[in-house]
């Protein structure tokens, strides 16, 4: 079943996503031919970055009000009483939205990039930081013996995670929202509030345990090791690995437990 | 012909009427398959549990009967049917006669006045 | 038969203010029950309450054996008094989705009675008038083969010709083993249809009663001792 709803929440947010990745990638090939062709532009450089940099956090920005659209809306709304009322377990619901919802967010990080990568590589407007940021990447590569494809590994790991931890905080929230009978919506953010401010606490109280053992002290901050900061990072990726599932845990507790569809 | 139906009674009293004066004028015709109960519960807009309800109590008379597997047939002596014509005849007649008592009608008065209207055919166009 | 619902203690409040206050009901296979009251009287409390939409502050609710959950889902077909399809897809799509989800979902019996209103099986539920998108709704939910079925007021703002067409719709469709409850305040509509009836009022059972007894005991519709019993 949980197949059939990833499915059918594609089939919902594709009418969303798709054409704006069209404009996306409409917009930088006319771009990329009419440089082809060389024909000047009326605008400048700059009004183009800023424009690429409104582009991708307009995107983001709609990728995660689509994702707490859909949850609201199909779960916890007047959409829900269809949803609901599937023979589907509530996990599936949960984890069909949050996988959905990670995907486009892949999707749209990955659709910026290419724009991005298109744009700079083709025109060779900054060839020269091109070659600066290939260099800066390799000594630090060499610097932590580390080797590129074990980063974007990791790199792609932690947005996975963080992409979760951002989805099911919101999720959760709406969730503890709808335990009120009334105003719903306001108890929502409220609990968000609540639950940044709590995860806050935790992590600093993390790190500085962390630091009281490994870290030599209180003033850790004045001779960091390189390991030592690798490895506040690997914290903080597990803290937020065990904080989303807790996230999720709650969720799902809600809309099996405590649902009430008014 | 209509399923029309009133408030003051069982709706499967009113059905067994409606359904034996359909095939005492022919509607359903001796011998032929009555629709299913579901469909003439569709017909009459009721309940199928009333509708078999009725069908029970019109097999009980004899009006129709069950084939196992195919369904419910009118029943193929037309006696049976002109002696049930009768029965709700003379019910009906037992009706009028009691209406008419009431007006402080005798018997003899209400014969009188029986032939002398059908003999005007004021009061019976049809 | 046997007992396809069962209702034992049932509480729903919000707050201190009790919406639904039930200690005893039971439902068996074949009937056509209604479900009447005035508006608020909790008639839709109680139909969400069974098809899981709300969660009871206390009490028990047995389908076919079975707590509510995901198994009574797949047994129960459930029409809300609202438009609860998504708006974006085409009939066509609704359908897919019924028979994707609900193993109980007869597709041949959906189209050909789509086919025979002329709902064009593309068009998008977007575009269509209330009434239509309001039969559509039941056709589906009538085209399950369940074992309860929940219709919230399916007659509820519609013309007589509608109405006839949803009533007819009901009764021919329905599972005969199953249980049909129509929560309705359209009493004289309905009655004809319903083998049993349950008054509901302030979430408390005021009577339940066979529709043919009360007519045969009082001589009287349902619908006038409707309006007799909840008397303003």
């Amino acid at each position: 079943m949980l197949g059939k709803l990833i499915k059918y929440e594609f089939k919902s947010t594709m009418r969303i996503f798709l054409p704006i990745y069209g404009v996306i990638i409409g917009f930088t090939a006319i771009r990329l031919i009419l440089d082809l062709l060389n024909i000047q532009l009326f605008f400048s450089d700059g009004i183009l970055i800023t424009t690429y940099v409104l582009m991708i956090i307009g995107i983001l920005a709609l990728t995660f009000i689509v994702g707490i659209q859909r949850f609201y809306k199909n779960i916890l709304g007047t959409e829900g009483y269809l949803m609901n009322t599937l023979p589907v377990k509530s996990w599936e619901l949960v984890i069909s939205k949050l996988i959905t919802s990670v995907v486009w967010l892949f999707g749209s990080v990955i659709i910026c990039l290419t724009a991005i990568i298109l744009q700079l590589g083709l025109r060779g407007m900054l060839k020269g930081a091109w070659s600066g940021i290939n260099t800066i990447w390799n000594s630090f590569m060499f610097q932590y013996g580390l080797n590129s494809g074990f980063v974007i590994t990791n790199l792609v790991l932690m947005i996975i995670v963080y992409a979760c931890y951002a989805f099911l905080m919101i999720y959760c929230a709406m969730a503890i929202g709808h335990l009120f009978n009334s105003n719903r919506i306001v108890a929502s953010f409220v609990a968000y509030i609540c639950l940044y401010f709590t995860v806050q606490f935790i992590s600093v109280f993390v790190l500085f345990i962390y630091a009281l053992i490994f870290g030599g002290g209180l003033n850790f901050l004045s001779e960091v090791s390189d390991i030592f900061v690798l490895n506040v990072i690997n914290i903080q990726l597990i803290e937020m690995g065990i904080i989303a599932i807790g996230y999720y845990l709650a969720t799902n507790y809600i809309v099996k437990k405590r649902l009430n569809l008014e | 012909m209509s399923w029309e139906l009133k408030d003051d009674r069982p709706v499967y009293t009113q059905l067994v009427e409606i359904i034996g004066q359909m095939i005492i004028k022919n509607i359903f015709s001796p011998d032929s398959k009555l629709p299913s109960v579901r469909e003439l519960a569709a017909m009459a807009e009721v309940n199928p549990n009333t509708m078999q309800k009725a069908l029970v109590e019109l097999e009980e008379e004899g009006l129709i009967s069950s084939v196992r597997t195919t369904g419910k047939f009118v029943t193929n002596k037309v006696e049976l049917i002109k002696d049930y014509k009768k029965k709700l005849g003379v019910k009906e007649l037992g009706r009028f006669i009691q209406k008419m008592k009431a007006l402080d009608y005798n018997l003899e008065e209400i014969k009188d006045l029986v032939d002398r209207e059908v003999k005007s055919g004021n009061s019976f166009r049809n | 038969m046997g007992i396809v619902l069962e209702i034992k203690d049932l509480k729903k409040s919000y707050g201190k203010k009790s919406a639904l206050d039930i200690d005893k009901l039971e439902f068996n296979g074949g009937k056509i029950v209604g479900l009447l009251g005035p508006n608020g009287s909790g008639k839709t409390t109680f139909i969400k309450l069974v098809s899981g939409l709300l969660t009871p502050t206390s009490g028990d609710i047995i389908v076919d054996g079975i707590s509510i959950g995901v198994e009574t889902k797949k047994i129960v077909s459930y029409l809300p008094d609202t438009n609860y399809l998504f708006d974006w897809m085409k009939t066509k799509d609704v359908i897919a989705l019924f028979k994707d989800f609900y193993t109980d979902f007869d597709e041949q019996v959906a189209i050909s009675m789509l086919n025979k209103l002329g709902i064009d099986l593309k068009q998008s539920l977007k575009s269509m008038s209330k009434g239509t998108k309001e039969k559509v709704q039941l056709i589906l939910v009538m085209s399950r083969k369940a074992k309860l079925y929940l219709l919230d007021e399916p007659i509820g703002g519609v013309d007589p010709a509608a109405r006839d067409y949803i009533l007819k719709t009901i009764i021919s469709n329905y599972n005969e083993d199953a249980v049909v409850i129509i929560a309705t305040h359209l009493i004289g509509d309905v009655e004809k249809v319903l083998d049993e009836f349950i008054f509901i009022d302030e979430g408390k059972v005021v009577m339940a009663a066979s529709v043919d007894e009360i007519r045969e005991e009082k001589g009287k519709s349902i619908d006038n001792l409707f309006r007799e019993v909840f008397k303003c």
